[in-house]
Protein backbone atom coordinates (compact mmCIF):
# COMPACT_ATOMS: atom_id res chain seq x y z
CA UNK A 1 0.00 0.00 0.00
CA UNK A 2 1.37 3.46 -0.90
CA UNK A 3 1.47 6.51 1.81
CA UNK A 4 -1.16 7.84 0.56
CA UNK A 5 -3.33 4.88 0.76
CA UNK A 6 -2.21 3.91 3.89
CA UNK A 7 -3.22 7.53 5.18
CA UNK A 8 -6.71 7.32 3.36
CA UNK A 9 -7.20 4.37 4.83
CA UNK A 10 -6.06 5.79 8.46
CA UNK A 11 -8.30 8.74 8.03
CA UNK A 12 -11.41 6.78 6.80
CA UNK A 13 -11.23 4.38 10.08
CA UNK A 14 -10.54 8.11 12.17
CA UNK A 15 -14.14 9.84 10.66
CA UNK A 16 -15.78 6.88 11.14
CA UNK A 17 -14.94 6.92 15.08
CA UNK A 18 -15.94 10.56 14.93
CA UNK A 19 -19.23 9.93 13.27
CA UNK A 20 -19.81 6.91 15.90
CA UNK A 21 -18.94 9.95 18.75
CA UNK A 22 -20.70 13.02 17.16
CA UNK A 23 -23.77 11.91 18.97
CA UNK A 24 -22.33 11.69 22.60
CA UNK A 25 -23.63 12.92 25.46
CA UNK A 26 -21.23 14.87 26.41
CA UNK A 27 -21.00 18.21 24.84
CA UNK A 28 -17.08 17.76 24.76
CA UNK A 29 -16.48 14.32 23.38
CA UNK A 30 -19.37 15.57 20.65
CA UNK A 31 -16.84 19.11 19.97
CA UNK A 32 -13.59 16.54 20.09
CA UNK A 33 -15.52 14.71 17.46
CA UNK A 34 -16.17 17.38 15.38
CA UNK A 35 -12.72 19.00 15.86
CA UNK A 36 -10.87 15.63 14.43
CA UNK A 37 -13.43 15.75 11.65
CA UNK A 38 -12.07 18.70 10.65
CA UNK A 39 -8.73 17.95 11.01
CA UNK A 40 -9.38 14.69 8.82
CA UNK A 41 -10.77 16.69 6.18
CA UNK A 42 -8.18 19.66 6.37
CA UNK A 43 -5.92 17.17 5.23
CA UNK A 44 -7.65 15.17 2.56
CA UNK A 45 -8.60 18.43 1.26
CA UNK A 46 -5.44 20.55 1.18
CA UNK A 47 -2.85 18.18 1.51
CA UNK A 48 -3.56 14.78 -0.12
CA UNK A 49 -6.19 17.34 -2.66
CA UNK A 50 -8.97 16.03 -2.57
CA UNK A 51 -10.39 19.72 -2.29
CA UNK A 52 -13.73 20.08 -0.31
CA UNK A 53 -16.44 17.51 -0.75
CA UNK A 54 -19.32 19.78 0.00
CA UNK A 55 -18.35 22.26 -2.93
CA UNK B 1 -21.25 10.07 30.82
CA UNK B 2 -19.78 11.01 34.26
CA UNK B 3 -17.23 13.53 34.24
CA UNK B 4 -14.00 13.77 36.44
CA UNK B 5 -15.71 16.72 38.35
CA UNK B 6 -18.01 14.37 39.56
CA UNK B 7 -15.74 11.78 41.00
CA UNK B 8 -16.67 10.86 44.81
CA UNK B 9 -14.15 12.15 47.37
CA UNK B 10 -12.47 8.82 47.46
CA UNK B 11 -12.72 8.29 43.83
CA UNK B 12 -10.86 11.73 43.48
CA UNK B 13 -8.33 10.62 46.29
CA UNK B 14 -7.40 7.74 44.46
CA UNK B 15 -7.00 8.94 41.19
CA UNK B 16 -4.60 12.05 42.72
CA UNK B 17 -2.37 9.11 44.35
CA UNK B 18 -2.67 7.94 41.21
CA UNK B 19 -1.29 10.27 39.45
CA UNK B 20 1.28 11.97 41.64
CA UNK B 21 2.86 9.02 42.23
CA UNK B 22 3.56 8.64 38.25
CA UNK B 23 4.58 12.41 38.56
CA UNK B 24 7.24 11.72 41.58
CA UNK B 25 8.29 8.35 39.34
CA UNK B 26 9.01 11.13 36.49
CA UNK B 27 10.52 13.74 37.74
CA UNK B 28 13.06 11.43 39.90
CA UNK B 29 15.14 11.64 37.01
CA UNK B 30 14.28 15.09 36.26
CA UNK B 31 17.29 17.38 36.62
CA UNK B 32 15.77 20.23 38.63
CA UNK B 33 13.45 18.19 40.83
CA UNK B 34 15.90 15.25 41.19
CA UNK B 35 17.59 16.87 43.93
CA UNK B 36 14.55 17.49 46.13
CA UNK B 37 13.54 13.87 45.56
CA UNK B 38 16.18 12.30 46.43
CA UNK B 39 15.87 11.86 50.11
CA UNK B 40 11.96 11.28 49.54
CA UNK B 41 11.22 7.81 50.43
CA UNK B 42 10.51 5.28 47.65
CA UNK B 43 7.37 3.39 49.04
CA UNK B 44 4.53 4.98 50.77
CA UNK B 45 1.62 6.28 49.38
CA UNK B 46 2.56 9.88 46.79
CA UNK B 47 -0.15 12.19 48.97
CA UNK B 48 1.48 11.36 52.74
CA UNK B 49 5.23 12.15 50.71
CA UNK B 50 3.84 15.74 49.58
CA UNK B 51 4.78 18.11 52.33
CA UNK B 52 8.16 16.21 52.73
CA UNK B 53 9.03 17.80 48.85
CA UNK B 54 10.55 21.27 49.21
CA UNK B 55 8.34 24.06 47.62
CA UNK B 56 9.04 25.64 44.57
CA UNK B 57 8.92 29.31 44.10
CA UNK B 58 9.32 31.72 41.32
CA UNK B 59 12.58 33.15 41.81
CA UNK B 60 14.08 29.38 41.80
CA UNK B 61 11.93 29.16 38.62
CA UNK B 62 14.00 32.12 37.32
CA UNK B 63 17.44 31.26 38.50
CA UNK B 64 16.55 27.35 36.44
CA UNK B 65 15.77 29.21 33.46
CA UNK B 66 19.18 31.50 33.90
CA UNK B 67 21.26 28.10 34.26
CA UNK B 68 19.50 26.59 31.04
CA UNK B 69 18.27 28.93 29.01
CA UNK B 70 15.11 29.20 27.92
CA UNK B 71 12.97 26.23 29.33
CA UNK B 72 15.17 25.32 32.63
CA UNK B 73 16.37 22.16 33.53
CA UNK B 74 12.75 21.15 34.71
CA UNK B 75 11.59 21.08 30.72
CA UNK B 76 10.65 17.63 31.44
CA UNK B 77 10.40 17.00 27.56
CA UNK B 78 12.93 16.57 24.41
CA UNK B 79 12.52 20.63 22.94
CA UNK B 80 11.12 19.39 19.49
CA UNK B 81 8.08 18.27 21.35
CA UNK B 82 7.64 21.99 22.47
CA UNK B 83 4.18 23.28 20.51
CA UNK B 84 4.37 26.50 22.81
CA UNK B 85 5.61 28.82 25.31
CA UNK B 86 3.60 30.79 28.12
CA UNK B 87 4.92 33.36 29.76
CA UNK B 88 4.28 35.10 32.92
CA UNK B 89 2.84 38.60 32.31
CA UNK B 90 6.02 39.45 34.74
CA UNK B 91 4.31 42.41 36.17
CA UNK B 92 5.80 41.84 39.45
CA UNK B 93 8.77 43.27 38.00
CA UNK B 94 10.83 40.38 38.70
CA UNK B 95 10.73 38.85 35.43
CA UNK B 96 8.93 36.32 33.56
CA UNK B 97 8.95 32.56 33.85
CA UNK B 98 8.97 30.43 30.42
CA UNK B 99 6.62 27.10 31.04
CA UNK B 100 6.45 25.08 27.61
CA UNK B 101 3.38 23.21 26.50
CA UNK B 102 3.45 19.92 24.11
CA UNK B 103 0.45 19.50 21.78
CA UNK B 104 -0.72 17.25 24.74
CA UNK B 105 -0.47 19.59 26.98
CA UNK B 106 -2.03 22.66 24.89
CA UNK B 107 -5.33 20.61 24.42
CA UNK B 108 -5.49 19.74 27.75
CA UNK B 109 -5.53 23.53 28.99
CA UNK B 110 -8.55 24.13 26.65
CA UNK B 111 -10.75 21.20 27.57
CA UNK B 112 -9.96 22.11 31.39
CA UNK B 113 -10.31 25.49 30.76
CA UNK B 114 -14.05 24.55 29.51
CA UNK B 115 -15.42 23.18 32.34
CA UNK B 116 -15.65 26.82 33.52
CA UNK B 117 -17.67 27.62 30.68
CA UNK B 118 -19.31 24.44 30.98
CA UNK B 119 -21.05 25.05 34.33
CA UNK B 120 -21.55 28.60 32.96
CA UNK B 121 -23.99 27.00 31.01
CA UNK B 122 -22.18 27.21 27.61
CA UNK B 123 -23.46 24.22 25.35
CA UNK B 124 -22.06 22.09 22.42
CA UNK B 125 -22.41 25.26 19.47
CA UNK B 126 -22.72 28.01 21.08
CA UNK B 127 -20.95 31.35 20.93
CA UNK B 128 -19.24 32.82 23.30
CA UNK B 129 -16.84 35.73 23.57
CA UNK B 130 -13.56 36.65 25.78
CA UNK B 131 -11.78 40.06 26.31
CA UNK B 132 -8.18 39.35 26.69
CA UNK B 133 -5.92 39.64 24.19
CA UNK B 134 -3.37 37.64 22.55
CA UNK B 135 -0.23 37.41 23.85
CA UNK B 136 2.72 35.25 25.30
CA UNK B 137 0.63 34.68 28.24
CA UNK B 138 -1.72 31.99 28.49
CA UNK B 139 -5.09 34.08 29.26
CA UNK B 140 -6.01 34.89 25.59
CA UNK B 141 -5.31 31.00 24.84
CA UNK B 142 -6.58 29.45 27.99
CA UNK B 143 -10.14 31.10 26.81
CA UNK B 144 -10.03 30.58 23.56
CA UNK B 145 -9.18 26.98 23.43
CA UNK B 146 -11.98 26.40 26.85
CA UNK B 147 -14.75 28.00 24.86
CA UNK B 148 -13.86 25.96 21.39
CA UNK B 149 -13.86 22.66 23.53
CA UNK B 150 -17.51 22.97 23.32
CA UNK B 151 -18.48 25.68 21.81
CA UNK B 152 -17.34 28.52 19.33
CA UNK B 153 -15.59 31.82 18.82
CA UNK B 154 -16.90 33.49 15.71
CA UNK B 155 -15.18 36.95 16.25
CA UNK B 156 -12.67 38.21 18.83
CA UNK B 157 -13.36 41.45 20.79
CA UNK B 158 -10.17 42.36 22.71
CA UNK B 159 -8.64 43.94 20.32
CA UNK B 160 -11.39 46.64 19.52
CA UNK B 161 -12.21 49.64 21.86
CA UNK B 162 -15.15 49.15 24.34
CA UNK B 163 -18.06 50.73 21.84
CA UNK B 164 -16.59 48.71 19.18
CA UNK B 165 -16.33 46.01 21.31
CA UNK B 166 -20.36 46.30 22.46
CA UNK B 167 -20.88 46.37 18.63
CA UNK B 168 -19.30 43.20 17.42
CA UNK B 169 -20.88 41.40 20.50
CA UNK B 170 -24.56 43.24 19.16
CA UNK B 171 -23.68 41.36 15.84
CA UNK B 172 -22.46 38.34 16.59
CA UNK B 173 -24.85 37.61 19.47
CA UNK B 174 -23.03 35.12 22.26
CA UNK B 175 -24.29 33.44 25.16
CA UNK B 176 -21.72 34.17 27.26
CA UNK B 177 -18.97 36.96 27.53
CA UNK B 178 -15.57 36.53 29.34
CA UNK B 179 -14.31 39.72 31.11
CA UNK B 180 -12.03 40.97 33.92
CA UNK B 181 -13.84 43.44 36.21
CA UNK B 182 -12.20 45.89 34.67
CA UNK B 183 -13.17 44.86 31.15
CA UNK B 184 -17.01 44.18 32.08
CA UNK B 185 -17.12 47.76 34.21
CA UNK B 186 -15.60 49.38 31.45
CA UNK B 187 -18.07 47.84 29.15
CA UNK B 188 -20.81 48.24 31.19
CA UNK B 189 -20.10 52.21 31.62
CA UNK B 190 -19.86 52.55 27.90
CA UNK B 191 -23.00 50.69 27.12
CA UNK B 192 -24.99 53.16 29.39
CA UNK B 193 -23.19 56.46 28.11
CA UNK B 194 -23.82 55.71 24.54
CA UNK B 195 -27.69 53.77 24.93
CA UNK B 196 -26.44 50.39 24.08
CA UNK B 197 -29.67 48.38 25.21
CA UNK B 198 -27.87 45.11 26.31
CA UNK B 199 -31.33 43.49 27.18
CA UNK B 200 -32.06 44.18 23.45
CA UNK B 201 -29.02 44.17 21.75
CA UNK B 202 -27.64 40.76 23.15
CA UNK B 203 -31.20 38.81 23.52
CA UNK B 204 -29.38 35.11 24.06
CA UNK B 205 -26.51 36.06 26.91
CA UNK B 206 -26.82 33.86 29.67
CA UNK B 207 -23.53 34.54 31.62
CA UNK B 208 -20.90 36.17 32.29
CA UNK B 209 -17.63 34.70 33.46
CA UNK B 210 -14.34 36.88 35.10
CA UNK B 211 -11.48 36.32 36.84
CA UNK B 212 -8.09 37.61 37.57
CA UNK B 213 -9.08 40.77 39.99
CA UNK B 214 -11.06 40.70 43.48
CA UNK B 215 -14.16 42.43 43.22
CA UNK B 216 -17.14 43.33 46.22
CA UNK B 217 -20.45 42.12 46.10
CA UNK B 218 -22.33 44.95 45.55
CA UNK B 219 -20.40 45.35 41.92
CA UNK B 220 -21.28 41.34 41.07
CA UNK B 221 -24.85 42.10 41.80
CA UNK B 222 -24.97 45.46 39.98
CA UNK B 223 -23.13 43.34 36.98
CA UNK B 224 -25.76 40.93 36.79
CA UNK B 225 -28.57 43.73 36.93
CA UNK B 226 -26.86 45.65 34.04
CA UNK B 227 -26.39 42.28 31.85
CA UNK B 228 -29.22 40.46 33.18
CA UNK B 229 -27.25 37.47 33.54
CA UNK B 230 -25.38 35.23 36.34
CA UNK B 231 -21.84 36.29 37.24
CA UNK B 232 -19.56 33.41 37.46
CA UNK B 233 -15.86 33.74 38.27
CA UNK B 234 -13.09 31.34 37.59
CA UNK B 235 -9.13 31.14 38.13
CA UNK B 236 -6.00 30.12 36.18
CA UNK B 237 -2.45 30.82 36.05
CA UNK B 238 0.36 29.55 33.67
CA UNK B 239 1.45 28.30 36.38
CA UNK B 240 -1.97 25.96 36.77
CA UNK B 241 -1.16 24.17 32.94
CA UNK B 242 -1.79 27.49 31.38
CA UNK B 243 -5.59 26.60 32.21
CA UNK B 244 -8.07 27.90 34.09
CA UNK B 245 -8.18 25.64 37.53
CA UNK B 246 -11.15 26.69 39.26
CA UNK B 247 -14.65 27.76 38.96
CA UNK B 248 -17.69 28.68 40.32
CA UNK B 249 -20.61 26.26 39.14
CA UNK B 250 -22.95 29.34 39.59
CA UNK B 251 -23.59 32.64 40.52
CA UNK B 252 -20.76 34.19 42.14
CA UNK B 253 -23.04 35.70 44.51
CA UNK B 254 -25.97 34.14 46.08
CA UNK B 255 -28.16 36.11 48.26
CA UNK B 256 -25.14 38.67 48.99
CA UNK B 257 -22.91 35.86 50.05
CA UNK B 258 -19.72 35.40 48.28
CA UNK B 259 -19.70 31.39 46.44
CA UNK B 260 -17.24 28.98 46.13
CA UNK B 261 -15.05 28.23 43.92
CA UNK B 262 -14.79 24.52 42.75
CA UNK B 263 -11.10 23.73 42.12
CA UNK B 264 -10.26 21.17 39.70
CA UNK B 265 -8.63 18.24 41.40
CA UNK B 266 -8.57 15.77 39.12
CA UNK B 267 -5.67 17.52 37.27
CA UNK B 268 -3.90 19.79 39.90
CA UNK B 269 -3.26 18.75 43.63
CA UNK B 270 -4.29 22.11 45.75
CA UNK B 271 -2.57 22.78 49.44
CA UNK B 272 -3.73 26.21 51.27
CA UNK B 273 -1.03 27.04 53.67
CA UNK B 274 -0.27 29.28 55.79
CA UNK B 275 2.15 31.56 54.15
CA UNK B 276 4.70 31.69 57.43
CA UNK B 277 4.34 27.99 59.08
CA UNK B 278 3.32 26.53 55.95
CA UNK B 279 0.69 24.14 57.73
CA UNK B 280 -2.22 23.57 56.07
CA UNK B 281 -4.99 25.95 57.17
CA UNK B 282 -8.35 25.11 58.29
CA UNK B 283 -11.70 25.87 56.32
CA UNK B 284 -13.11 29.41 56.21
CA UNK B 285 -8.90 30.42 57.02
CA UNK B 286 -6.95 32.44 54.48
CA UNK B 287 -3.70 30.67 53.29
CA UNK B 288 -1.28 31.16 50.09
CA UNK B 289 -2.06 28.16 47.30
CA UNK B 290 -0.15 26.15 46.31
CA UNK B 291 0.01 24.16 42.69
CA UNK B 292 1.16 20.64 41.54
CA UNK B 293 0.55 20.05 38.20
CA UNK B 294 -0.59 16.43 37.66
CA UNK B 295 -0.57 15.54 34.15
CA UNK B 296 1.28 18.61 32.58
CA UNK B 297 4.29 16.69 30.19
CA UNK B 298 5.99 19.84 29.58
CA UNK B 299 7.17 22.27 32.49
CA UNK B 300 5.54 20.41 35.32
CA UNK B 301 5.52 22.26 38.76
CA UNK B 302 5.78 20.17 41.55
CA UNK B 303 4.08 22.24 44.84
CA UNK B 304 4.86 25.74 43.32
CA UNK B 305 4.05 29.07 45.48
CA UNK B 306 1.88 31.02 43.79
CA UNK B 307 1.36 33.97 46.31
CA UNK B 308 -1.95 34.37 45.60
CA UNK B 309 -3.94 34.66 48.96
CA UNK B 310 -7.26 32.60 49.18
CA UNK B 311 -9.76 31.64 51.27
CA UNK B 312 -10.27 27.70 52.00
CA UNK B 313 -14.36 26.71 51.86
CA UNK B 314 -12.97 22.64 52.51
CA UNK B 315 -14.79 20.08 50.53
CA UNK B 316 -18.27 19.29 49.42
CA UNK B 317 -20.43 22.00 51.00
CA UNK B 318 -21.52 22.75 47.31
CA UNK B 319 -25.28 22.21 46.92
CA UNK B 320 -24.04 20.88 43.29
CA UNK B 321 -22.73 18.24 44.67
CA UNK B 322 -19.17 17.72 43.59
CA UNK B 323 -16.92 17.12 46.20
CA UNK B 324 -13.80 19.25 45.55
CA UNK B 325 -12.05 21.92 47.41
CA UNK B 326 -13.09 25.10 47.26
CA UNK B 327 -11.62 28.87 47.58
CA UNK B 328 -14.22 31.90 48.18
CA UNK B 329 -14.92 33.62 44.93
CA UNK B 330 -13.82 37.52 44.63
CA UNK B 331 -11.57 37.81 46.76
CA UNK B 332 -8.07 36.21 45.77
CA UNK B 333 -5.34 38.85 46.13
CA UNK B 334 -1.12 38.97 45.81
CA UNK B 335 0.76 38.24 49.58
CA UNK B 336 2.96 40.12 47.48
CA UNK B 337 1.11 43.23 46.62
CA UNK B 338 0.96 44.11 50.03
CA UNK B 339 1.50 48.15 50.40
CA UNK B 340 2.89 49.86 53.26
CA UNK B 341 1.01 53.36 53.48
CA UNK B 342 1.50 55.81 56.27
CA UNK B 343 2.28 52.40 58.08
CA UNK B 344 -0.24 50.84 57.64
CA UNK B 345 -0.77 47.20 55.63
CA UNK B 346 -3.17 47.39 52.94
CA UNK B 347 -3.54 45.47 49.91
CA UNK B 348 -4.73 47.49 46.26
CA UNK B 349 -7.45 44.70 46.01
CA UNK B 350 -9.29 45.92 49.03
CA UNK B 351 -8.95 49.38 48.34
CA UNK B 352 -10.41 48.48 45.06
CA UNK B 353 -13.65 46.94 46.54
CA UNK B 354 -13.99 49.30 48.90
CA UNK B 355 -13.85 52.24 45.65
CA UNK B 356 -16.25 49.95 43.43
CA UNK B 357 -18.62 49.20 46.15
CA UNK B 358 -19.73 53.12 45.75
CA UNK B 359 -22.40 53.37 43.86
CA UNK B 360 -21.29 56.54 42.84
CA UNK B 361 -17.44 55.88 41.56
CA UNK B 362 -17.44 55.00 37.87
CA UNK B 363 -13.66 54.67 37.66
CA UNK B 364 -10.50 55.85 39.65
CA UNK B 365 -6.74 55.47 39.55
CA UNK B 366 -4.22 55.49 42.66
CA UNK B 367 -1.13 56.74 43.30
CA UNK B 368 1.01 56.34 46.59
CA UNK B 369 3.89 59.39 46.16
CA UNK B 370 5.88 60.97 48.48
CA UNK B 371 3.36 64.31 49.32
CA UNK B 372 5.04 67.85 49.57
CA UNK B 373 5.53 67.30 53.43
CA UNK B 374 8.07 64.92 52.27
CA UNK B 375 6.06 62.11 53.51
CA UNK B 376 3.67 58.85 52.01
CA UNK B 377 0.49 60.03 50.21
CA UNK B 378 -2.34 58.38 49.13
CA UNK B 379 -3.81 60.50 45.89
CA UNK B 380 -7.04 59.31 44.36
CA UNK B 381 -8.52 60.46 41.20
CA UNK B 382 -11.73 59.59 41.11
CA UNK B 383 -14.52 59.69 38.20
CA UNK B 384 -18.19 60.11 39.91
CA UNK B 385 -21.10 57.98 38.39
CA UNK B 386 -23.18 61.10 38.41
CA UNK B 387 -22.19 64.60 37.93
CA UNK B 388 -22.42 67.28 41.11
CA UNK B 389 -21.38 64.66 43.52
CA UNK B 390 -19.61 67.27 45.74
CA UNK B 391 -20.04 64.98 48.86
CA UNK B 392 -18.12 62.18 47.24
CA UNK B 393 -15.21 62.98 47.85
CA UNK B 394 -15.29 63.40 51.41
CA UNK B 395 -17.22 60.34 51.66
CA UNK B 396 -14.64 58.74 50.14
CA UNK B 397 -11.83 60.09 52.84
CA UNK B 398 -13.77 59.06 55.74
CA UNK B 399 -14.83 55.56 54.05
CA UNK B 400 -10.94 54.86 53.70
CA UNK B 401 -9.92 56.47 57.63
CA UNK B 402 -12.71 54.15 58.39
CA UNK B 403 -11.49 50.77 56.53
CA UNK B 404 -7.58 52.06 56.25
CA UNK B 405 -6.99 54.63 59.08
CA UNK B 406 -5.21 56.69 55.73
CA UNK B 407 -6.77 59.44 54.66
CA UNK B 408 -6.24 59.97 51.02
CA UNK B 409 -5.63 63.15 48.79
CA UNK B 410 -9.10 63.14 46.72
CA UNK B 411 -9.59 64.45 43.45
CA UNK B 412 -12.79 64.16 41.21
CA UNK B 413 -12.01 64.43 37.33
CA UNK B 414 -14.04 63.66 34.16
CA UNK B 415 -13.82 60.38 33.37
CA UNK B 416 -12.14 60.91 30.09
CA UNK B 417 -8.89 62.22 32.39
CA UNK B 418 -8.77 58.38 33.43
CA UNK B 419 -7.10 55.37 31.95
CA UNK B 420 -9.56 53.09 30.51
CA UNK B 421 -8.01 50.10 31.62
CA UNK B 422 -8.26 48.26 27.93
CA UNK B 423 -5.47 46.08 28.23
CA UNK B 424 -3.95 43.43 26.55
CA UNK B 425 -3.14 41.72 29.88
CA UNK B 426 -5.53 40.49 32.29
CA UNK B 427 -4.94 42.35 35.65
CA UNK B 428 -5.74 45.95 35.96
CA UNK B 429 -3.20 47.64 38.18
CA UNK B 430 -5.16 51.16 38.93
CA UNK B 431 -2.90 51.64 41.97
CA UNK B 432 0.96 53.06 40.80
CA UNK B 433 3.58 53.27 43.95
CA UNK B 434 5.99 56.25 42.90
CA UNK B 435 7.39 56.78 46.56
CA UNK B 436 10.84 55.25 45.75
CA UNK B 437 10.95 57.87 42.66
CA UNK B 438 9.61 60.13 45.02
CA UNK B 439 12.42 60.00 48.02
CA UNK B 440 15.19 60.36 45.07
CA UNK B 441 13.69 63.25 43.08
Amino acid sequence: MSDEAAARAAIARIRDACAELADADDDAVRMYAVRVEALSRALLDSVLGDGDERA
Amino acid sequence: MRTLDRLSRSDLVALQQRKLGSLLDRLRTNPFYAERLASLPSGGRPLDLLRGIEPVDKQQLLADQDDAPPYGRRLGVDAAEIAMVHTTAGTSGKGQEIHALTWRDVEAAGHLSSFAFRWAGLRFGEPAAFNIGFSNSSGGNAMLRGIQAIGRTPVLVAQASFPERLRLLAEFRPVGIYGTPSALNGLARTAAETGFDVGAELPELRFLLTSAEPFPTEWAERMEDVWGAPLHEDYGATQSASSICASTCGSCVVDGARAAMHLFEWSFLFEILDPETADPVGEGEWGELYITTLDKQASPLLRFRTRDRVRSLGCGRCACGRELLSIESGTITRYDDMLKIKGQNVWPADMESLLFGLDAVAEFSGEIAIGPKGRDELYLRVAPARAGDDALAEAIRASFKARFNITPQVELVPIAELPEWNTPERKSRRFVDTRQAGLTA
